[in-house]
């Protein structure tokens, strides 16, 4: 008996933990499957702003407007909720879209003034897994032309080396917020690599500060 | 050290009502003497801090040896990320021993008694000294990381060249007393239940000491996971599975030849709590995740492997207990169960270990290994410079 | 060696009055701890009790093994069997790991387990008293001889006589003999031992030969453990090392090529 009570107690105290993380909405970092890597991919006929969103011409002198390859690895799956709807005029730096994780939330702001013309109706309740194809998130018409390269809104290599950065930047802020600061270089590669979707495991404090730092 | 007020979280709460439960029970315990605080009795002298605190205790620190032997001695230096946190483990392991047996001796006073009062026939004379010296491998095994963090370069350098004599130190101490734990119950024949005594328990206790050792590795890398917001190595850790179950079923396989060769197998179909017991040990602990890890699509999958850990401890924890506690209960006629304090204060050694590892690991590289450091560093500036392309 | 001292306990004088009962509490300066002694246990305050199975009386105390599990294994050697035959407690060495509860195949030493510095306490035959060639306190105190001290050789044919002059009353069998390796106290009786409470299912050799078989292999497990594992060492090392040196050398063939 005393065998079972042990057994039990110590199966009780894993089925908790499992029960917490749910609760808080996080999932267990080790289940998560894939590990964060560097390598990111970014078309070359779209504009990448400094909020990780991109814009890429379609016609009549609408943009379509979606989310990067970075945040889907950071946060793992989501999906998206425009803030505005069709019609709606918006100007920079004015909230746009929602990512939806679990029971928690980002929000990005828009990248230039313009009015919405059209959201993506395939994408509501469905989870984003390919950000610069199917599941971009809305139409926009930019109220003047874009520029050719900016410091927010970047082309090509450009894009893709800011994103590897953005990156770096993102695995110091993790790792700092994982309470090993002197290990950061070497924990996050041995072994330690970030996952993809680490985020998720984080508290709503560390999500908020990534918002403002990389949004 | 930007907050000095940690922030309330449900494992905080929980682990501090356990603390504080234990530091009654620990009151208790030192001034109301044993029979105030446990529901041991001359009947039944050993319990659950024997049975958990002890046994479980050391059976699951056997990671920090066998990975040790696999990366050191057996140079399969892939394994080598797993090393550092299996020796914290083992370390802490053998110290909340030690900090255990001072609420389990009657005296704990008198512990270094065994230092200079020598019984060379009694097992536990052995297990004792071999506790003694391979928790001081462990904290040696252990130093250079210290060091590693302080740069103290020479010494290091210096460990490192005896870190050989060290290590194969480590693992034959570990043989013995793993083996020895078990040596400790030949002496009762009379008194256990057949299904559990063996002339061959030494055996049994090594080997299900390393398979379950090694599954605790993959088990605490889960929970590192957990607490760090890290990575797990699933590819190493999904070998070191396989691994475990194998070494386990080979235990296993050992256990009913000697079932067969002393006439016992009637037993097994003695239908009784015993029996059932027995079998709930062998199909959690060891055939079950056997089915499981055996297949690869399986073992690499992360919840499943994780899975297939925890039942592995279980059924380890089913077969100490059931060797220290469960086949004692016949012949001593009385039904043991422990005391809330006995409990309370087995909790808060666990609780103890898991926070002291927090705070090492916080402090020491414990999750890097410089050998891989250098090869990930070049692996990672090859990729950059590929999609930099 | 000494002659080895011995009691011999014969159920079938023993007429239940409790005489060693208290000349053992009072001998050794135990507190009371029963109104009936007939009811009383082995306690830490209580070396000897006397029990009732049906018309027979029989005690039960530290039966002072010949090869004494208890004495084997403490890990600090504070149980000690004397040349005498006696097994004594050394309380001062005691770690209280109470091995010794746990592994006596009487179930006979008992634990102060209310005390902050608990001692191990069983009966210890009288140690003082024997060593100064008196008998104990027991022996002495039973008025009908159920309770004979003496040589154990001489116990010993003092129980054959009795089994093969009186077939009919007594169960063929001295207690003691060879139970566990044998015993000081000695006991003969009408009825099977079993329906006296006593353990019937001990093996003949003495227990601490079980444990002495695991023993023995320490020596072989270090020097051929550490053989092994040196030379595994060395093997697995240099394989690594070679293994290195080909890739090494096959980069520097292919480098070659390309000039
Ligand atoms: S009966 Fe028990 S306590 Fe007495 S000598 Fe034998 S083993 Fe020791
Ligand atoms: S309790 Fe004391 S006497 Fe008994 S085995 Fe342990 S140390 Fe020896
Ligand atoms: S021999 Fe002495 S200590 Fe033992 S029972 Fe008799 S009187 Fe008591």
């Amino acid at each position: 008996m005393v065998a079972l009570f042990v057994v039990l107690t110590f199966l009780f105290f894993i089925l908790i933990d499992l029960l917490v993380l749910k609760a808080q909405g996080k999932e267990h970092p080790a289940f998560a499957v894939r590990v964060f890597d560097k390598r990111f991919f970014f078309p070359t006929e779209a504009i990448l702003s400094t909020g990780h969103l991109w814009l890429q011409k379609a016609q009549n002198g609408l943009y379509k407007l979606g989310i990067d390859e970075f945040i889907l690895k950071a946060l793992g799956k989501l999906h998206l909720v425009p803030l505005k709807t069709e019609g709606e005029s918006v100007s920079k730096g004015e909230p746009i879209l929602q990512a939806v994780f679990g029971n928690r939330t980002i929000t990005f702001r828009a990248p230039v003034d313009g009015s919405i013309r059209f959201l993506n109706k395939n994408i509501i309740q469905k989870q984003v897994d390919d950000p610069y194809g199917d599941d971009w998130a809305l139409l926009i018409e930019p109220k003047n032309d874009l520029p050719v390269s900016s410091a927010f809104l970047k082309r090509g290599n450009d894009a893709i080396k800011w994103l590897h950065d953005e990156f770096n930047r993102f695995r110091d802020f993790i790792s700092a917020k994982a309470g090993q600061p002197e290990l950061a270089g070497v924990t996050l590669q041995d072994g330690g690599n970030i996952v993809e979707g680490v985020l998720r495991s984080f508290d709503d404090n560390t999500i908020k500060e990534f918002e403002e730092q990389f949004l | 050290m930007k907050q000095f007020i940690p922030k309330i979280t449900f494992w905080r709460v929980v682990a501090t009502i356990i603390v504080v439960a234990g530091l009654y029970s620990t009151y208790l315990r030192f001034t109301g003497g044993l029979g105030a605080s446990t529901n041991l009795s001359d009947d039944f002298p050993w319990g659950l801090w024997i049975g958990f605190d002890i046994l479980v205790g050391v059976g699951l620190a056997a990671g920090g040896f066998t990975i040790c032997a696999i990366t050191h001695i057996f140079n399969i230096e892939k394994y080598k990320p797993l090393t550092r946190p299996a020796i914290l483990t083992a370390f802490l392991g053998y110290l909340l021993v030690i900090f255990g047996l001072m609420y389990d001796l009657g005296k704990p006073y008198n512990i270094w008694h065994a230092i200079i009062y020598w019984n060379p026939r009694s097992v536990m004379f052995e297990v004792a000294w071999c506790v003694m010296l391979y928790t001081t491998v462990l904290f040696l095994e252990f130093l250079p990381i210290a060091l590693e963090k302080f740069r103290l370069k020479k010494l290091l350098s210096f460990m490192k060249k005896t870190g050989i004599l060290i290590m194969i130190t480590g693992v034959i101490l570990s043989t013995l007393h793993q083996s020895s734990l078990g040596s400790l119950f030949l002496i009762v024949p009379q008194k256990m239940y057949p299904l559990w005594y063996s002339g061959l328990l030494p055996l049994y206790f090594f080997i299900s000491a390393v398979g379950a050792g090694l599954t605790m590795v993959i088990f605490e890398a889960y929970l590192s996971a957990r607490a760090f917001n890290k990575g797990i190595e699933a590819d190493l850790l999904s070998r070191i599975g396989l691994y475990s179950v194998i070494v386990l079923m080979l235990g296993l396989i050992i256990r009913l030849v000697d079932f067969f060769l002393t006439d016992k197998i009637h037993l097994l179909f003695t239908i009784n709590n015993y029996t059932l017991l027995f079998y709930l040990e062998i199909l959690v602990g060891t055939l079950v995740p056997f089915g499981l890890l055996i297949q690869k699509r399986i073992r690499e999958n992360r919840r499943w492997l994780y899975a297939s850990s925890i039942m592995v401890i279980s059924g380890f924890l089913l077969n100490r207990l059931n060797v220290s506690i469960t086949s004692i209960t016949p012949a001593t006629g009385v039904n043991y169960f422990p005391s809330i304090n006995e409990i309370s204060v087995t909790l808060m050694l666990v609780t103890l270990g898991m926070w002291a590892f927090k705070i090492i690991a916080r402090n020491f590289p414990v999750f890097a290994s410089e050998v891989h450091y250098e090869n990930h560093q070049l692996n990672f500036d090859q990729k950059l410079s590929e999609s930099n392309l | 060696m000494k002659k080895q001292k011995a009691i011999l306990f014969d159920v079938t004088l023993c007429a239940g009055c409790g005489e060693c009962y208290n000349a053992c509490k009072e001998a050794n300066h135990l507190p009371e701890t029963a109104d009936d002694f007939l009811k009383d246990h082995l306690s830490a305050n209580t070396y000897t009790v006397v029990e009732e199975y049906g018309d027979v009386y029989t005690r039960k105390m530290c039966m002072h093994c010949v090869d004494p599990t208890c004495v084997s294994v403490c890990p600090v050697g504070a149980m000690e069997k004397t040349e005498l035959g006696p097994v004594i407690y050394d309380a001062d060495k005691c770690l209280g790991c109470r091995y010794c509860m746990q592994a006596c195949p009487h179930h006979i030493p008992r634990y102060e387990w209310n005390k902050i510095n608990p001692k191990v306490k069983k009966c210890i035959m009288c140690y003082e008293r024997v060593k100064n060639g008196m008998q104990t306190t027991c022996a002495e105190a039973c008025p009908t001889g159920a309770t004979l001290f003496g040589d154990r050789d001489e116990l010993i044919k003092i129980a054959q006589e009795r089994l093969s002059s009186d077939p009919e009353t007594y169960y063929q069998k001295i207690y003691g003999l060879e139970e566990a390796g044998g015993t000081n106290v000695l006991i003969i009786s009408p009825v099977p031992f079993d329906q006296l409470g006593f353990a019937e299912n001990l093996p003949k050799e003495a227990l601490p030969t079980y444990t002495a078989k695991a023993l023995e292999k320490i020596p072989g497990v270090v020097a051929g453990g550490g053989a092994f594992l040196a030379a595994m060492y060395w093997l697995t090392k240099r394989k690594n090392q070679i293994a290195a040196e080909e890739k090494q050398n096959k980069l520097n063939s292919i480098s070659g090529d390309e000039k």
